[in-house]
């Protein structure tokens, strides 16, 4: 049964059917194998999306959105170009301060290379030309999922079960900052090397008070939200519905949002919930199958009988989603490993919070990598630049990424000290 | 100045296949307002318990099973909408690069299955939703059965968007057009 349900989901994943229905194909063979009622198939897909804590994802996708479609973002934006100043390649590490500022508001890499990608677009090609503009950006985003909130976070929560939204929240702090700071030397060392221009606004307190005025209404939103979901005062899903109505109270008072603004803000944020949504459902026919076989105990019992070491479980994990996301798409692999891997990472004594921030980090890298990388295809649609030609320039980001994934995997504390310190 | 452009236009598709079209596009657009209703309802009642809970120190009794409707309603109806847009997501694998494998006959063969895995769906969600009419929500006097008729719904939409590819065999195009 369990040898039919793999082969059809790949055999129709490999004839380019949407992964999400490929899981469904895969389900409904695995129906008519093991002789379970067919009706089975539909009664999963509505109760497995059943879920209050998923609620929280189409919210912050909304609150992104609303921030976005307003131009509440570009507040942001503004904030990170006064702090930065004349420097070579300032335009750049403005790109990237940007980018950890609005990865606090929105929950998805894709959205916030859009919300760059829109903002910065023309001065960023002026100053660097266009494929390392969208490699920039696509690289940047990367911070979205990492720095809370994020989307990836919660359907991993959701998932594998072990372990709380808030405390993944929490745990991607530093190695967001970390992985933020990492690409500024990136970008710092290149602009030196390549000899960038100089970015055109020289360093002034009167500009930087000046954008903070404007800003800070908008920089203050994560502080909010994430330290009431971390601090335990509300769950994720009323974090994200104090998210939306600060982003529509925030756009209204500013005059940026528009009442022609909500409706396909709203349409945009169920269409991708959608995305989701259908993965979950279809996959979880799948689940049960695998759960009623035993396959993710057998994986275990056969993973624990090559290595006994958490530390060579963990590289072998990180080695095997790297591979995976190269040719799927991040919440795909989300939805098909973590039910599987999560419960193994517990059996070897793998500290939760630390395997579910490095699971996100690893996934969320796979959408600056060739061929389905969400945030590259957004950057070089914004660019009209392809894949091959930002390659080079991409590069160096995605080394370095990787680089920074592989610190936090040898350094755990820099995983688990925040949420150890909140309580966690 | 840009040359002339020597290709053939486009064939204009049959009279049959557009009022098919403008049909869909009707649905499409029904399901479009519904969907956004319903995202508007989520986000509104979700808020409104925040300010019940942690302002005025009480709950909604509906608080839970309105987000729960809106929020299943939101997912299942929106799945054909996505499809549309060709936004669901899919392994990089191009079959149609081998010289043997045509690109329509591809698409025609997944949609077959396609078809029988949404109508198997739609089916028995519909016997579900017939099944649980009787049982109301805890919090709300609506049937729990409204679960299963937006899937059923949803998936019945999906089939017609696949029976247009079954006809044409292309698939829509993949478009960013729902961000617009």
């Amino acid at each position: 049964m369990i040898t039919t349900t793999v082969l059809v989901f790949i055999f129709f994943s490999l004839t380019g059917m949407p992964i999400a229905f490929a899981l469904g194909m895969a389900g409904m063979a695995g129906i008519l194998v093991g002789g379970f009622p067919m009706v089975q198939l539909s009664g999963k897909v509505v109760y497995s999306i059943d879920n209050f804590p998923l609620m929280s994802i189409p919210l912050f996708i909304l609150a992104g959105e609303l921030m976005s479609r307003g131009g509440v973002m570009q507040r942001v934006i503004d904030i990170a170009n006064a702090i930065v100043g004349r420097i070579r390649g300032g335009l750049g590490v403005a790109t990237v301060v940007a980018a950890m500022g609005i990865s606090g508001i929105s929950g998805t890499a894709v959205s916030d290379a859009a919300a760059l990608g829109g903002s910065l677009g023309p001065a960023l090609t002026k100053a660097y030309g266009r494929s390392y503009g969208a490699s920039l950006v696509a690289s940047a985003s990367n911070m979205g999922p990492i720095i809370p909130p994020s989307a990836g976070m919660i359907l991993y929560a959701y998932l594998a079960e072990d372990v709380s939204v808030g405390a993944l929240f929490v745990s991607g702090v530093i190695p967001g900052v970390i992985l933020g700071l990492a690409t500024i030397l990136l970008v710092l060392f290149q602009a030196h090397r390549r000899q960038f221009p100089i970015s055109e606004n020289p360093f002034d307190w009167g500009n930087l008070v000046s954008a903070i005025a404007r800003g800070w209404a908008v920089v203050l939103m994560p502080f909010i939200v994430i330290g009431g979901i971390v601090g335990g005062a509300f769950t994720a899903t009323e974090g994200a519905a104090i998210a939306v109505a600060y982003a529509l109270v925030l756009g209204f008072a500013t005059r940026e949002l528009k009442l022609a603004d909500v409706a396909p803000a709203l349409l945009k944020a169920a269409i991708t919930t959608s995305i989701v949504g259908a993965l979950i459902g279809f996959a979880s026919q799948v689940t049960y199958l695998f759960t009623a076989e035993m396959v993710g105990v057998a994986i275990g019992e056969w993973i624990q009988g090559v290595t006994t070491s958490p530390m060579m479980f963990v590289f072998i994990v990180m080695v095997l989603l790297v591979l995976v996301g190269i040719p799927i798409e991040a919440n795909a692999s989300f939805i098909m490993l973590v039910p599987i891997l999560a419960p193994i990472a517990t059996k070897y004594g793998i500290d939760p919070i630390y395997f579910g921030l490095l699971f996100v980090f690893n996934i969320t890298l796979g959408g600056i990598t060739p061929p389905v990388g969400a945030q590259l295809f957004v950057a070089s649609s914004i660019w009209r630049v392809s894949m091959g030609e930002m390659m080079a320039d991409l590069m160096p980001f995605i080394i370095l990424q990787y680089g920074v994934m592989f610190v936090l995997m040898f350094f755990p504390a820099l995983i688990t000290f925040l949420p150890r310190l909140l309580g966690y | 100045m840009q040359p002339p452009d020597s290709s053939p236009a486009p064939a204009r598709p049959p009279a049959w296949l557009r009022a098919y079209d403008k049909f869909m596009f009707g649905c499409d657009t029904v399901i479009g307002y519904v969907v956004t209703g319903a995202m508007a309802v989520l986000s509104a009642v979700l808020i409104l318990q925040v300010f019940f809970r942690y302002v005025m120190n009480d709950s909604l009794e509906w608080g839970n099973d309105v987000p729960r409707l809106a929020f299943i309603m939101v997912v299942v109806l929106s799945i054909p909408l996505a499809f549309r847009f060709n936004a669901h997501v899919g392994m990089d694998f191009d079959l149609t690069k081998l010289k043997f494998v045509s690109k329509s006959a591809l698409h025609r063969f997944n949609a077959i299955f396609l078809l029988i895995l949404f109508s198997t769906v739609s089916w028995y969600a519909a016997q579900l939703a017939g099944k649980t009419w009787d049982q109301m929500m805890p919090g709300l006097n609506l049937p729990v059965g409204l679960f299963y008729l937006s899937l059923a719904v949803g998936q019945a939409h999906c089939c017609l968007h696949v029976v247009r590819v079954l006809i044409t065999g292309a698939l829509p195009e993949h478009t960013e057009a729902f961000e617009a």
